[in-house]
C-alpha cells in the first residue's frame, strides 16, 4: 500500500484527505508544520507527500529542498491557493514536484498521487504538465500559463499549430486544468464524412434517413458540462459551417430529423494547422464562425523554437521505451548536439517517431542509441522545398532558391536542371558561379 | 477566522476563503465517494454537515469585510 506524508495545518482538511485516500488504498500519516514533517522522513519513509505551501513554521519550499537530491526522494505534491506559485516555482523545484490549486478535486488528486503510485521502473522522472505536456521552455511556460487562465473561464479555444506540435494534448492539458469532472469528447472534422458529419456533431432521431435505426446522440450532446475537441476544424465542409455556426451562437442543437431544440453545455476546443494566412486568404473558415471557436485562441510553439525542450522530450521518449523494454538505452551529449540541429518539420510527433525507430535499430551490446546520421523524411525535404515567394525578396535571392531546389531535387544533375529551369548550361554556370558553387 | 477588531488583511481574507472552499470541495468529493461505497448515512451526512459549517464561514468572512 503506497504511503503519503500529509503535511497540512488545516486539520479539517487533514481529516478529510485522510479519509479520502485511505478509501483509495493509501497509507496516511498527518502532520501540521515543517519541523514535524521533517522529523517524520527522518524515520519513516514515504512514497508521495502532500504539502501545503504556508505551513505555521514555514514555506512547504523549505521542505522540498530539504527532500531534494537525497536517494529514493518522494514525489511531492504542493498544494497552493495561487496559481501564479506554480508558474514561478516551475523549474526550480525539480521534476519530482507537482502542483495542486485549491480548491481540490479527487480526479486532480488521483492524477497527482499516480505518479508515485505508479510502478518505479516505469514512472517518468519527467513533469507532465496538467497531467500530459513536457517541456520547460520559455515558450512553453507562455502556453502553461495560457493554459491555466483559460481554465478558469469558459471561453471555446482555437489551438493554432503546425502537424505534430501537440494539438490535442494541449486540448486534454485544458480540460484536465479545467475540472469539470465530465468527458472530453475528441472528433477529427477531416475524418467525418459530407453526409455524416451533422449526425456525429448534432445526434440524429430514429428515422431521419436511410440507415437512422435508433436515435443518436451528436457529440456536443456527449460532451455535455466538459470539453468537445474538434481537430482540424477547417477541414469542415463550408456549408455544414452555418449549423456550427448557430449551435456556438444559440447553445442549442437539433438532431438531424428532429423538432427539439437541446441545450448544451461544453467548452469547445478546435484545432487547425492551417496559418492565419491560410485562414484569411483561403475562404477555408467563415469569419464568423472563427470569432466564435477562436474567442481564445492558442497558438502551439513548434519543437524548433522550444530550445533545450528537444533534449528533455528526447530522454524522455527513450525512458519510456526503456522501461516497456526493460532495456537502457542512453542519448550522448554529441548525440543530443545532432538532435537540436535538426529542425523537426513534423515536431513532437516526428521526435517520438525518430527516437523509436533508433530504438528498434540499437545495438542491444550497445549504451547508447544507434540514430540515423538523416533524421529527415520524405514530408521534410518536401517542406524544405515550398518556401513562399514574398515580398522583401529579391530577385537574386529567388532565382538563388529556385536554382537550388531545381538541383537538390535532380540530385545535383546540372544539364538536366538547365533544362527544368528553361535556361542554356552555360547560363546555369554563370549563375552558380554568380551566387558562388557552394552554396548549392 | 479574523478577528472582529482589526482591519483584516485581503490576503488573509482571501486565504481563510479559499481554505473553506477547498474544505467544502473536498467533503463533497467524500461524500460522492461514501455514497457510491455505500457507506452508513451518519458518516455521509457528517461530510454534508462540514460543508454547511464552511459556507458559513465564508459568509461570516464576508460579513467581517463589509462591516470593516
Amino acid at each position: 500500500m503506497p504511503n503519503v506524508l500529509l503535511v497540512d495545518d488545516d486539520e479539517e482538511f487533514c481529516d478529510v484527505i485522510s479519509h479520502m485516500l485511505a478509501i483509495l488504498g493509501y497509507d496516511v500519516t498527518t502532520v501540521h508544520s515543517l519541523a514535524d514533517a521533517k522529523a517524520e522522513l527522518s524515520s519513516h519513509p514515504v512514497d508521495h507527500i502532500l504539502l501545503d505551501f504556508m505551513l505555521p513554521d514555514g514555506s512547504g519550499i523549505h521542505l522540498i529542498d530539504a527532500v531534494k537530491g537525497k536517494a529514493e526522494a518522494p514525489f511531492i505534491t504542493l498544494i497552493t491557493g495561487h496559481p501564479s506559485v506554480k508558474t514561478l516555482m516551475s523549474g526550480l523545484c525539480g521534476p519530482k514536484v507537482n502542483y495542486l490549486v485549491k480548491p481540490l478535486r479527487k480526479d486532480a488528486l488521483e492524477a497527482a498521487l499516480a505518479v508515485s503510485r505508479d510502478d518505479a521502473s516505469s514512472q517518468s522522472q519527467y513533469e507532465r504538465h496538467f497531467g500530459c505536456l513536457m517541456g520547460e521552455s520559455k515558450p512553453m511556460q507562455t502556453l502553461y500559463t495560457m493554459i491555466e487562465r483559460v481554465s478558469r473561464t469558459h471561453a471555446n479555444v482555437m489551438l493554432l499549430g503546425e502537424s505534430g506540435v501537440g494539438k490535442e494534448v494541449v486540448a486534454q492539458a485544458i480540460h484536465n486544468v479545467s475540472n469539470t469532472g465530465k468527458s472530453l469528447v475528441a472528433s477529427n472534422c477531416g475524418a467525418l464524412s459530407r453526409e455524416l458529419i451533422g449526425s456525429e456533431l448534432f445526434g440524429h432521431e430514429k428515422g431521419a434517413f436511410t440507415g437512422a435505426v435508433a436515435r443518436k446522440m451528436g457529440l456536443f450532446e456527449q460532451a455535455e458540462g466538459g470539453s468537445l475537441f474538434l481537430d482540424e476544424v477547417t477541414e469542415m465542409p463550408m456549408d455544414m459551417q452555418p449549423n456550427l455556426l448557430r449551435v456556438l451562437e444559440t447553445q442549442r442543437v437539433t438532431r438531424v430529423g428532429g423538432t427539439k431544440e437541446i441545450d448544451i453545455n461544453c467548452r469547445v476546443i478546435s484545432a487547425t494547422n492551417r496559418t492565419h494566412d491560410d485562414l484569411a486568404e483561403n475562404a477555408i473558415l467563415r469569419e464568423d464562425l472563427y470569432f466564435r471557436l477562436a474567442v481564445f485562441p492558442i497558438q502551439i510553439p513548434p519543437l524548433r523554437e522550444r530550445g533545450d525542450d528537444i533534449t528533455l522530450l528526447a530522454n524522455a521518449f527513450l525512458g519510456e521505451l526503456n522501461n516497456e523494454h526493460s532495456a537502457n538505452y542512453d542519448i550522448s551529449p554529441e548525440q543530443h548536439a545532432f538532435l537540436l540541429q535538426h529542425e523537426w518539420p513534423g515536431n513532437v510527433r516526428e521526435l517520438r517517431h525518430a527516437i523509436h525507430r533508433a530504438f528498434i535499430m540499437s545495438d542491444p551490446e550497445s549504451k547508447h542509441l544507434s540514430i540515423p546520421d538523416d533524421l529527415s523524411s520524405p514530408f521534410a525535404k518536401t517542406s524544405k522545398n515550398t518556401q513562399n515567394v514574398s515580398a522583401g525578396q529579391t530577385i537574386d535571392d529567388v532565382e538563388k532558391e529556385l536554382i537550388r531546389v531545381t538541383l537538390e531535387q535532380l540530385d545535383g544533375d546540372k544539364p538536366k536542371a538547365a533544362a527544368m529551369l528553361g535556361i542554356s548550361l552555360k547560363t546555369l554556370y554563370n549563375r552558380l558561379n554568380k551566387y558562388g558553387e557552394a552554396c548549392f | 477566522m479574523t478577528g472582529t477588531n482589526t482591519t483584516p488583511d485581503t490576503n488573509t481574507l482571501i486565504h481563510d476563503v479559499r481554505n473553506r472552499l477547498n474544505r467544502i470541495s473536498m467533503q463533497a468529493e467524500l461524500a460522492k465517494m461514501l455514497i457510491e461505497t455505500n457507506a452508513s448515512s451518519d458518516v455521509t451526512t457528517a461530510a454534508l454537515d462540514k460543508i454547511l459549517h464552511a459556507t458559513d464561514e465564508c459568509s461570516q468572512i464576508l460579513t467581517d469585510l463589509s462591516n470593516t
